[in-house]
């Protein structure tokens, strides 16, 4: 019996994989992190763009005050008092007391020489005559000839100083004023500067040169150097310019979108992991209904094959019954020629004291006959169990009529009409076996007919198929005999084995015809034997 | 002389069982079915009857079911195993014989049929 084939084929066909949880993990993550960099380069452009514009605030917050830085000496009424060294002293005293690093010298220029005449304020005292040379003596011959100058960072003993020279050439040619302020960058310095906002947000470094350059380090916000991502500005003091670097001290446009590369990040990965999750679940679930087809595959096949064994034993048993059947038709057919042949031995026996041959021969005729009969049992069940393929010939399709209706006489009673076919030149078949289905035939009418009655034995040819057909006027059969009347061991007759019909049959289907019965109570019976392609035409027939 | 009837549609058992009888010294009369049968009996008597079950048209039991009063010792015949209506048979009949039979109890039973209708 055929196998119940693999039920999870479908399942199994689908080609998961065990490492697509894992591909599909790293695809996601790498996704994640791809939009995690293009996140993240969009917010740091955005801060790139902030630092820039808060750099420039600060740096027009920072040129802004160095500008006023002449206007605010004003009030000092610097050149107006300047021919009075006394009066200088005293406002410039007063000045210093509100700056209170500041320290401001009236000089003298003579020439590339410059000369302090009196100096106040807190920080190094240039003291009365001393000669400044360098960068304060540049800044103050520069002021002299009308054009007020801010110094570079320069050292004055062992202090940074950073000055503002002015002078007033009109009213007082060859002096002038320096007012010099000690540079000590120092995250404390921005205390007094942070108050606005964009000093808030940034850490700065303000260098009075256009170079990042440590020792013209004017003012810085932290200790640390200012590194990565860093924005300059210069800024024009003066003839000279200066560099202002800034840096943001946190993400200038805000944490939540310096959060949100990062917030994508964590988003992707959980998804990938989820995502992953759901497939292992989706696998561990799909493994689980291919074991479950499995074993009920494999119960079905355990069934069928209990199925399979089951129905080998029926089909033996079967057969036992149908070996019984055959053995009791059989053995009770036989009982009676049997039982002829114990009498007529008996009466032989008896005989034989008187020696009357004729009556021993006549005992002995009917125990012939009686062997005759259980032969001819015994050879019907041989027919039927033999399975002979028909050895064909041609012959002459009456004269095998004429032949069974000789051996078969009719009973008293019963008129046989014939329909011969004429113009034929012969049939091509078994002729023993055609015989045989025509005495079959020919008896079964014979017993249908009660009393008297006419038997049609009809040959027609119709193209090559020859039609046989045997129809009596006797008792008929009821659709339930005429449904089973082909069976093997099927009979109607108080006597006889049942074989004659289902051995007429198999003849006929060997030679590739059909045997076919019309019948109805009290209408008689037809038997029709078509054997196709079995005519042989007049020209061709033996000589 | 005993009459004894020998109904069966073999021929052979009819008519070698009728020589038998009829040497042993009965009156013999030979049915050929269930119908002649009946006929025979209703028309004559007979001390006994012997008689196959299997016959075409009337079979012997029922045949053994008709006859009139009162009825004669009938010894049936059968070749099959199993009849259908066997037990009836046993019944009713005086003894039933399982073909094929030795033919001196066969002659023994309708001895001592004869014996018993008398």
């Amino acid at each position: 019996m055929e196998q119940v084939r693999d039920g999870a084929g479908a399942l199994r066909s689908w080609r998961g994989g065990r490492l697509l949880p894992a591909a599909v993990f790293v695809v996601l993550s790498l996704a994640a992190v791809i939009v995690f960099f293009v996140v993240r380069s969009n917010v740091d452009s955005q801060n790139r763009r902030l630092l820039r514009e808060r750099t420039g605030e600060v740096g027009l917050l920072i040129k802004s005050a160095v500008d006023n830085l002449p206007t605010s000496l004003q009030p000092l009424g610097v050149a107006q008092r300047l021919g009075g060294t006394q009066a200088f002293l005293e406002e410039a005293n007063a000045q210093a007391a509100k700056a209170p690093t500041e320290t401001i010298a009236l000089v003298r220029t003579t020439g590339a020489a410059a000369t302090v005449i009196a100096a106040a304020g807190l920080a190094p005292v240039f003291p009365d005559g001393t000669a400044l040379t360098g960068v304060p003596a540049r800044a103050i011959a520069s002021a002299a000839s009308g054009k007020p100058t801010v110094t570079p960072v320069f050292r004055f003993g062992r202090t940074r100083l950073i000055g503002f020279a002015v002078g007033s050439p009109t009213t007082s040619p060859g002096r002038a004023v320096l007012i010099v302020a000690p540079i000590n960058p120092s995250p404390t310095a921005t205390h007094t500067v942070t108050q606005q906002r964009p000093f808030d947000e940034l850490d700065v470094a303000l260098y009075a040169a256009p170079r990042p350059d440590a020792s013209q380090l004017v003012l810085t916000t932290t200790r640390a150097p200012l590194t990565g991502e860093v924005a300059y500005r210069r800024i024009p003091v003066g003839d000279t310019r200066w560099l202002l670097a800034a840096k943001a001290r946190d993400p200038l446009g805000g944490s939540f979108p310096a959060a949100v590369p990062w917030i994508v990040l964590a988003v992707g990965l959980f998804g990938a992991a989820i995502a992953t999750g759901f497939l292992l679940m989706f696998q561990r679930r799909r493994d689980y209904a291919i074991a479950l087809v499995d074993a009920r595959t494999a119960e079905l096949n355990a069934s069928l094959e209990e199925l399979s064994e089951t129905q080998a034993r029926l089909v033996f048993q079967e057969r036992l019954a149908a070996i019984g059947q055959v053995a009791a038709a059989v053995g009770h057919e036989l009982r009676n020629p049997l039982g002829v042949l114990t009498n007529s031995l008996y009466l032989i026996r008896t005989a034989l004291p008187s020696g009357d041959t004729e009556r021993i021969e006549r005992h002995l005729a009917t125990a012939d006959r009686e062997i005759g009969a259980a032969v001819v049992i015994v050879e019907g069940l041989l027919d039927f169990a033999r399975q002979s393929e028909p050895e064909l010939e041609e012959f002459d399709l009456d004269d095998l009529v004429d032949e069974a209706l000789a051996v078969a006489t009719a009973p008293a009673g019963i008129d046989v009409a014939r329909r011969r076919l004429d113009d034929v030149g012969g049939v091509r078949g078994d002729r023993q076996q055609l015989r045989q289905v025509l005495l079959n035939l020919l008896t079964n009418a014979y017993a249908a007919i009660d009393g008297e009655g006419v038997i049609m034995v009809d040959a027609v040819a119709d193209g090559a198929r020859v039609e046989i057909r045997v129809s009596d006027t006797g008792v008929g059969m009821d659709e339930d005999t005429v449904n089973h009347i082909f069976d093997p061991f099927y009979t109607r007759k108080a006597k006889g084995i049942g074989l004659g019909l289902a051995v007429s049959r198999r003849i006929v289907e060997a030679h590739g015809g059909t045997i076919a019965v019309r019948s109805a109570p009290g209408e008689g019976t037809t038997f029709a034997v078509r054997l196709p392609g079995a005519l042989v035409p007049k020209a061709e027939a033996p000589a | 002389m005993s009459a004894v009837l020998v109904a069966d549609d073999e021929a052979g058992m009819r008519e070698t069982l009728a020589d038998i009888l009829a040497e042993s010294g009965y009156g013999v009369t030979s049915a050929a079915d269930g119908d002649a049968a009946l006929d025979a009996i209703r028309n004559n008597r007979f001390d006994v009857v012997v008689m196959d079950i299997r016959m075409p048209g009337r079979d012997g039991v029922s045949v053994l079911r008709e006859v009139g009063k009162p009825p004669p010792r009938v010894i049936l015949m059968t070749a099959y195993a199993k009849e259908r209506h066997l037990r009836e048979a046993r019944e009713k009949a005086f003894a039933v014989v399982h073909k094929p039979f030795p033919v001196p109890q066969m002659l023994d039973l309708v001895a001592s049929a004869v014996r018993a209708a008398t």
